[in-house]
């Protein structure tokens, strides 16, 4: 009984609006209304995939994806260990405040702030203009799209990441520690063999659902960082579909784009889940 | 051409007008009384005989002569249905319309309904309304929101071409309906039919391709009114370095690399691309994206020409040459500012009241930092050589399709013919000049015939800004249903340069005939042009500023470059909009 509520909930407002995807296959205009509008069957998912940017816009949002996993992935676990092994009260809490702070910072001023850092004469380009760099903006170049975009992404969630592996690091039991020490294994040592087994499955667990994103790089903070010059390697899906379904209106291309990266996250999603379960033993179903 | 068509319309008007006596009509003609009317009546014999004669003598009748403006528009002259209406009681219009800046900055007016202008327009009409708005700056979304919630408002202020499906489609959802029973000499809107009467090019504009009026349009009433952005310099660095504003491609290179001689990093500077493209492109015969080959009624796409290949020639070069914004991709309004303020550039394109007022005003502000002889100076739209015409750069048609100001009647207005009358207003003599400047002796004073704001307005004892006060009284300096004034932006410009400014920027009527006029594209067309336009836009986004930088070299890529642009569709994007603008020509 007392999950009832949390279950309506789910269905009337997660579920129910799902049926909305069919204006995916129809010319959806708003004031007819689903019901009224006409149906094309395939054709959104065909002008996408017919398009002549289809390979670039997959490629981009792979490698700033997949890049993204690579790097940000870790960072927090790391983090998580860092501050775990910090002793004392005050110093792992300042820590802990500096490293989320970026969090609530909101995507705008974030990204204007980015900007100012790389642009010619921010304070980074600078940084890097004294080990022989030109000097010019970052943003210009299209190889360094994707750098600035996942360590600022590093910059920005790693401490919140971090929460959900701190979390799970106050479960462990004390006594492992200890017998271990008795054993004579070191900090290092204690980290390697008790420490990240222990959150082993928290781990998996976030990568499997991680997964679940592989295909979905938002448009927001690729839009306020790209510009026309570096289409070529900052184009991703999010941003075309932007450009193209939201400014011109086509709602049901939008949409159709959109069931297409959910299937692949979801097909993605399950293969991860295989792989875990064969390899770990853990898996999220 | 000209004769011929003024003896038509003669004959037509007179054969109206004798209609309407003849079945004794006054309901929306109260201007003329009863005793007019049968004295009217006695001359129809007479009018008859010599109908097709042009010397039409109609003054006895409500009707007005045709007149010329030597090409100009005429502004709305007519007053022919009469105010305040009778048996508007109890009835209260809904009208949605976005709500301008200038009314939600000031703290007197959240919405429309506390304006000076709201009330006159209701007072004057005698039929209530009650404004709503969207949230200012989610418009769209909130747009999209009323037309799928149930009942939908008397009328709507939109952009009504920009509608998904077109204005077809606003038809059959019911969103519009069509105006053509009120739209005529003796209906509820008799006096915008006038207007369009007088100004036969804009009733063309406004019409559907099958000949359909659907709105009551906001139409920027003079050509200093379409084009309002351009080029200006710093006068004070162009008077440093001993030059003149520049005319030709050529001076612009001389004055850009004095600049940077006195210092500028930046000479000139733009927000981004398209500011470089709406200033200089013209200069080589193109405009940017689809526009009409002048001379011709043939639609041509830019990227495609010889012309714009030389303009990336001319602006690789002068990029090269350190006279560009070398971040030229990364730039931004803010970019812009401080480069011009600071001197780091001499010359942009921006508007001339909110880039070159403001930004004129800031220095003035702060003589210490901006220098005391800080000024701007315009300059107009340059050409390659000297006393060539440039016909492709600034320019707009009379109906801004682009502003959400344009009215329509909704099917679910229960009173059309009311809606149509309060609207029809603003099309009418006195109408116009109360939405433009607001009521005589409060906001405005006639001074040598021209409409004079007061006091009140420019320097308010509240200290509220002239633009906040202007909008308060009146439409004018805002959007609506109704024909601009060019009157309040000579007075809203406080500086003669800006003023000069928009009298250099106009290249008189000749970049109209370059214009994509106000076609309208089928759902089919739309649907399939959407997706055609974002491929080509994002190639030619991409390549115009690689071949900008000189990323990409401009003698062995162009070719490959246009064979992608075939590849894509492009001649399929250049059939539709030709197709829409031979319906267009065949209005």
């Amino acid at each position: 009984m007392i999950i009832l509520p949390v279950l309506i909930y789910y269905i009337v407002f997660e579920y129910l609006p799902m049926y909305g995807v069919v204006i995916a296959f129809q010319n959806f205009s708003p004031r007819r209304g689903i019901w009224g509008s006409p149906w094309v069957g395939l054709q959104h998912f065909e002008s996408f995939l017919s398009g002549i940017y289809i390979g670039r816009l997959i490629r981009n949002t792979l490698r700033i994806s997949l890049s993204t996993l690579a790097f940000g992935f870790p960072a927090p676990i790391i983090l998580a260990l860092l501050m775990n092994e910090l002793r004392g009260k005050a110093f792992p809490r300042l820590v802990q405040t500096i490293t989320y702070m970026p969090h609530f910072i909101s995507m705008v001023v974030l990204c204007a702030m980015i900007r100012d850092f790389v642009q010619e004469g921010g304070v980074i380009t600078e940084f890097f203009t004294l080990f022989g760099y030109d000097g010019r903006g970052m943003l210009g170049k299209q190889d360094l799209f994707t750098p600035i975009y996942v360590i600022s992404g590093i910059w920005q969630g790693v401490g919140w990441g971090s929460i959900v592996y701190l979390a799970s690091l106050t479960s462990i039991d004390m006594e492992l520690y200890e017998a271990a020490r008795i054993d004579g294994a070191g900090r290092w040592k204690q980290t390697l063999h008790i420490t990240l087994p222990s959150i082993l499955p928290t781990i998996i667990i976030m990568f499997i659902m991680r997964m679940g994103n592989v295909m979905s790089v938002g448009h927001e903070k690729v839009m306020l960082l790209y510009n026309e010059g570096i289409y070529e390697k900052a184009d991703v899906i999010s941003t075309y579909v932007y450009r193209y379904g939201i400014e011109q209106q086509q709602y049901s291309f939008s949409a159709a784009v959109g069931l297409f990266n959910s299937v692949i996250n979801f097909v993605l999603v399950i293969f991860a889940n295989a792989l875990s379960r064969k390899v770990s033993e853990t898996s999220l179903w | 051409m000209k004769k011929l068509w003024k003896t038509w319309i003669a004959a037509l008007l007179s054969v109206c007008m004798v209609l309407t006596m003849l079945a004794g009509c006054g309901s929306a003609t109260g201007e003329s009384s009863s005793g007019a009317e049968s004295s009217a009546a006695e001359e129809t014999s007479k009018e008859e005989s010599k109908a097709d004669s042009e010397e039409e003598k109609g003054q006895t009748t409500q009707l007005l002569d045709p007149v010329e403006n030597d090409g100009n528009l005429v502004v709305p002259r007519s007053q022919y249905v009469s105010y305040p209406v009778e048996g508007a009681d109890g009835v209260t219009l809904k009208y949605w319309a976005s709500l301008h800046g200038n009314i939600s900055n000031n703290p007197d007016t959240p919405t429309a309904n506390e304006t000076a202008w709201a009330k006159y327009w209701q007072e004057d009409t005698g039929i209530s309304v009650e404004f709503t708005h969207p949230t200012s700056g989610s418009e769209d979304a909130e747009f999209g929101v009323l037309i799928v919630s149930g009942t939908l408002p008397d009328i709507i202020e939109w952009s009504w071409t920009s509608y998904t499906g077109g204005v077809v489609a606003a038809e059959q959802e019911g969103v519009v309906t069509y105006l053509d029973s009120y739209i005529t000499s003796e209906g509820p809107a008799a006096d915008l039919w006038q207007f369009l009467q007088d100004n036969p090019s804009i009733d063309r504009e406004i019409k559907t391709d099958e000949g359909h009026y659907y709105c009551f349009p906001f139409i920027r009433g003079d050509e200093i009114l379409q084009t309002t952005s351009g080029l200006f310099l710093r006068s004070d660095m162009l008077e440093e370095a001993g030059l003149e504003a520049p005319e030709t491609i050529g001076d612009w290179t001389e004055v850009l690399t004095a600049f940077k001689a006195q210092g500028a990093t930046k000479p000139f500077v733009s927000s981004n691309v398209a500011g470089l493209k709406a200033a200089f492109l013209g200069a080589f015969n193109v405009r940017n994206n689809m526009y009409v080959q002048q001379g011709t009624q043939t639609v041509a796409f830019g990227a495609q020409q010889e012309g714009y290949r030389d303009w990336l020639a001319q602006m690789n070069e002068w990029y090269e040459a350190g006279l560009l914004d070398p971040d030229i991709q990364t730039s931004d309004g803010t970019v812009q500012r401080n480069a011009i303020l600071m001197g780091e550039a001499g010359a942009t394109y921006g508007s001339g009241g909110g880039n070159m007022g403001s930004w004129w005003t800031a220095a003035e502000s702060e003589p210490e930092t901006y220098g005391e002889n800080f000024g701007f100076v315009g300059a107009k739209f340059p050409v390659l050589n000297d006393g060539d015409t440039n016909y492709y750069s600034g320019g707009q048609y009379e109906y801004a399709t682009g502003s959400k100001g344009s009215a329509a009647i909704s099917l679910d207005c229960q009173n059309p013919e009311l809606a149509a009358k309060f609207l029809n207003y603003l099309y009418s003599e006195k109408g116009h000049l109360m939405i433009n400047f607001g009521r005589e002796g409060e906001s405005y004073t006639m001074v040598d015939d021209e409409p004079t704001y007061t006091d009140a307005v420019m320097q308010n004892p509240d200290g509220l800004s002239s633009s906040v006060m202007m909008s308060y009284y009146g439409r004018g300096n805002a959007n609506g249903p109704f024909v601009q004034d060019p009157g309040y932006i000579l007075q809203y410009y406080a500086k003669q340069e800006q003023r000069d400014a928009l009298e250099l920027w106009s290249w008189g009527d000749n970049p109209r005939q370059t214009l994509i006029p106000p076609v309208s594209l089928t759902v089919e067309e739309s649907n399939e042009y959407a997706a055609l336009s974002t491929q080509v836009n994002t190639l030619v986004d991409e390549m115009t500023i690689q071949f900008l930088t000189g990323e990409a070299d401009l003698d062995t890529e162009w070719e490959n470059f246009q064979s992608q642009l075939e590849q894509i569709g492009i001649g399929r994007m250049l059939e539709i909009y030709q197709a829409a603008l031979d319906r267009y020509n065949a209005r």
